[in-house]
């Protein structure tokens, strides 16, 4: 009887709150920058600092387009340590992340860099680790902190810690032009000429595991294609056949090259294999076959061509077969690359005479215009996906640009006097 | 004890006889073949005299037929005492029996003396218990008659209890109703007020969340609850996670959404937020594709 009685009793209770309870449903957000505060890592000692890693952090998010870093001037407190942190004040200004550190010089040219990523309004630690870096390194783990910054706020991984490599064309007067092949941190920091020549150079493409670059050289007068190691500088020819050799593209595994040769009569795509340096032919076409790009997993190969009467891009399997067509919309759509995840490829694509880059979603075939500007050219995936790397025409000539997958970020990347093209945008970096 | 004179004759006659006899035994002779001592009165041997053999026979013949006679009349009188024996030892054994008889009887009589006396005892006691029960069931027959005169005038009471309870509950349910009636035009109407200002608070609220709801980076198809506890002026002071959508940063973009837009646009006054029941509530994050 007492049971039956507790049990009534805990009904009545659940009914009530269920009762009692409305709920409010939010089928909506916006999508703004994530507000972030990173206040200016400690350093305790009288010179100055090597590195301001709290800036390059800040700087790293910013760009991203995904984060707001609160300005310097505005940050109301400048705690180093966890207990220094007042949760109340942060709140108040709707600052929910905050990033506090400090730089530690172990030794000569060691140093430590700590660093807390906080919720302001639970007040816990989201993430926090100690990093030993040498002085060289240190941009590096301020990058390799964005990452895990961004990372643990969006989920998605950063790409912050990545190079880049593209192309410089200076006037050097005399109707003479230098151009520089350069691979620089990706956000311009650190730049190292890798290759300079007087003759044009194209299509720089990053091996899989970052330690090389191919590219096409004219130097010969003829289009040559090289492998060259970028911390020895030594280089191969591997490519330098009658004709056109041009568009290398590394396999997934590293140890193919898909190119653009035109040896046996017009261009087709053909595969390299480097260690014994044969080639297979993959298209037999009588058109133009050319841009030859990997899926991740390695089993189909993209390119472009003009088979159908414009260029367009179709798909082929790399051991060859029947090319399957992929674009659609437009007159014009070339220079394919796929998306880390193989979902999508942005590629360039000319509507109402503007080109511009587009990304194509390949299971619908639906493309989207993602830039607004009238000759973009080159797009290249960051390795995470989230941001596509470009080269865009302006008064002052080439520069490079970058756009996030969803076309809402836009960012322009002042590198330095002159032109640059052709980025390609390198892979992950090991630790 | 009654003695028949007979009895008493005979026993007479018998000791006397037996005197007799017995005197008899002392001096007579017995003609049975054995040895007696016969004492003589002192006679001399010395002096025998000549005797006539006839007379000594003949003397001997009379002496011999007066001991014939003796005999004969011992032996008579031994067949009368005998029979007289026999006579009394009868009249004993009659006596006897009829003395046992008599106790047996006298026990006979004895017994069935107590036995009727027992049987009274019985009777009377029964009588007595006839007379107890009769009492009792009389008793037990009032006792009866009471109640049920108790019962009768219970339900009587209980039926117009009933009555005049029916009565003053429906003259309260008429009241009542009319009272309901009234208070029912107030309450709709106050309904109708209240859903009006939810609907305007709900939608303040929610503006206030999602412009707060940073999606950005999101995968689609989460979803996750929140309660939240508020006082009069909207502050939240307790947000707790009742459902995760199984993405950590989808569930902090969610509660960061909530504190942001604390203090939350509802009435300031305790009643009113009562009366809405607004204390507390929930929010589903459920963004749409």
């Amino acid at each position: 009887m007492k049971c039956l009685f507790f049990i009534v009793l805990v009904f009545s209770s659940i009914n009530i709150y269920a009762e009692d309870i409305l709920e409010i449903i939010i089928d909506r957000g916006v999508d703004n920058a994530l507000p972030i505060a990173i206040i200016p890592f400690g350093w305790q000692q009288d010179t100055l600092e090597p590195v301001d890693i709290g800036l390059v952090i800040s700087n790293d998010l910013a760009r991203s387009g995904r984060f707001k870093p609160m300005k310097g001037r505005d940050l109301p407190q400048q705690p180093n340590q966890f207990q220094q942190i007042n949760f109340k004040d942060w709140r108040l200004l709707g600052m929910e992340n905050l990033v506090i550190g400090n730089l530690k010089q172990i030794d000569a040219g060691f140093y430590e860099v700590e660093f807390r990523l906080i919720n302001t309004y639970n007040g816990k630690q989201i993430a926090g680790f100690r990093i030993p870096t040498p002085a060289t390194q240190l941009r590096r783990t301020a990058h390799r902190i964005s990452d895990i910054i961004y990372e643990k706020l969006t989920g998605i991984r950063g790409a912050f810690d990545t190079r880049i490599a593209y192309i410089t064309v200076k006037d050097i007067g005399q109707d003479k032009k230098q151009f520089n092949l350069q691979i620089a941190d990706a956000d311009g920091f650190n730049p190292q000429i890798l290759l300079r020549s007087e003759e044009p150079l194209m299509s720089p493409a990053w091996s899989p595991d970052g330690k090389r670059i191919a590219y096409v050289s004219f130097e010969s007068k003829n289009s040559v294609i090289y492998v060259q190691d970028i911390l020895s500088g030594n280089r191969i020819k591997v490519a330098d056949n009658e004709g056109i050799n041009s568009a290398p593209a590394w396999s997934p595994d590293g140890t193919r090259l898909a190119m653009t040769l035109s040896m046996n009569g017009n261009p087709d795509i053909y595969i390299m294999h480097l260690a014994s340096r044969t080639t297979q032919q993959l298209t037999f076409n009588r058109a133009i076959d050319t841009e030859p790009v990997w899926t991740a997993d390695g089993n189909k190969i993209a390119f472009t061509s003009d088979r159908g009467g414009s260029a367009q891009i179709y798909e082929i399997s790399a051991i060859g077969g029947n090319a399957k067509r992929l674009t659609f919309d437009g007159s014009y759509n070339a220079r394919p690359r796929y998306s880390p995840d193989g979902n999508t490829m942005a590629h360039v694509s000319a509507r109402n005479g503007n080109y511009r880059i587009a990304l194509l979603e390949i299971n619908s075939g639906y493309s989207t215009i993602l830039t607004n500007s009238n000759l973009d050219e080159s797009p290249s995936f960051a390795p995470n996906g989230s941001m596509i790397m470009y080269a865009t025409t302006t008064r002052n000539g080439s520069e490079l640009a970058a756009v996030s997958a969803d076309g809402r970020v836009h960012q322009r990347l002042a590198l330095q006097g002159g032109e640059v093209r052709e980025p390609a945008w390198g892979p992950f970096l090991s630790p | 004890m009654h003695v028949s004179v007979t009895t008493v004759k005979s026993i007479l006659f018998s000791v006397l006889f037996h005197a007799g006899v017995a005197g008899l035994l002392l001096v007579g002779i017995d003609n049975k073949p054995r040895v007696i001592q016969k004492t003589r009165p002192n006679i001399d041997i010395v002096k025998a005299v000549a005797v006539d053999y006839k007379e000594l026979e003949m003397e001997l013949q009379r002496l011999k037929d007066i001991d014939d006679q003796k005999l004969k009349k011992q032996q008579e009188a031994d067949k009368k005492l005998k029979a007289t024996e026999r006579k009394i030892a009868a009249a004993e054994k009659q006596r006897r029996k009829e003395q046992s008889r008599l106790k047996e009887l006298k026990n006979q009589q004895a017994q069935e003396k107590k036995k009727r006396q027992q049987e009274q005892k019985k009777i009377a006691q029964l009588e007595k218990d006839k007379v107890e029960l009769e009492k009792q069931t009389k008793i037990e027959a009032e006792r009866k008659r009471k109640i049920e005169q108790e019962r009768k005038r219970i339900i009587a009471a209980e039926k117009q209890r009933q009555e005049d309870e029916l009565k003053h509950k429906e003259r309260e349910q008429a009241l009542k109703q009319q009272l309901a009636e009234e208070q029912r035009l107030q309450d709709a109407a106050q309904v109708r007020k209240d859903q009006q200002l939810l609907q305007n608070i709900f939608y303040n609220i929610k503006n206030r969340v999602a412009s707060n709801f940073n999606m950005f980076g999101l995968p689609a198809g989460l979803e996750c609850v929140f309660t939240v506890r508020i006082i009069p002026g909207g502050e939240i002071i307790n947000v707790s996670l009742n459902q995760s959508s199984g993405n950590e940063i989808f569930d902090n973009r969610a509660m960061v959404a909530l504190q942001k837009a604390s203090p939350l646009p509802v009435p300031d006054d305790a009643a009113t937020l009562d009366r809405l029941k607004l204390r507390q509530f929930s929010f589903r994050f459920r963004p749409e594709e």
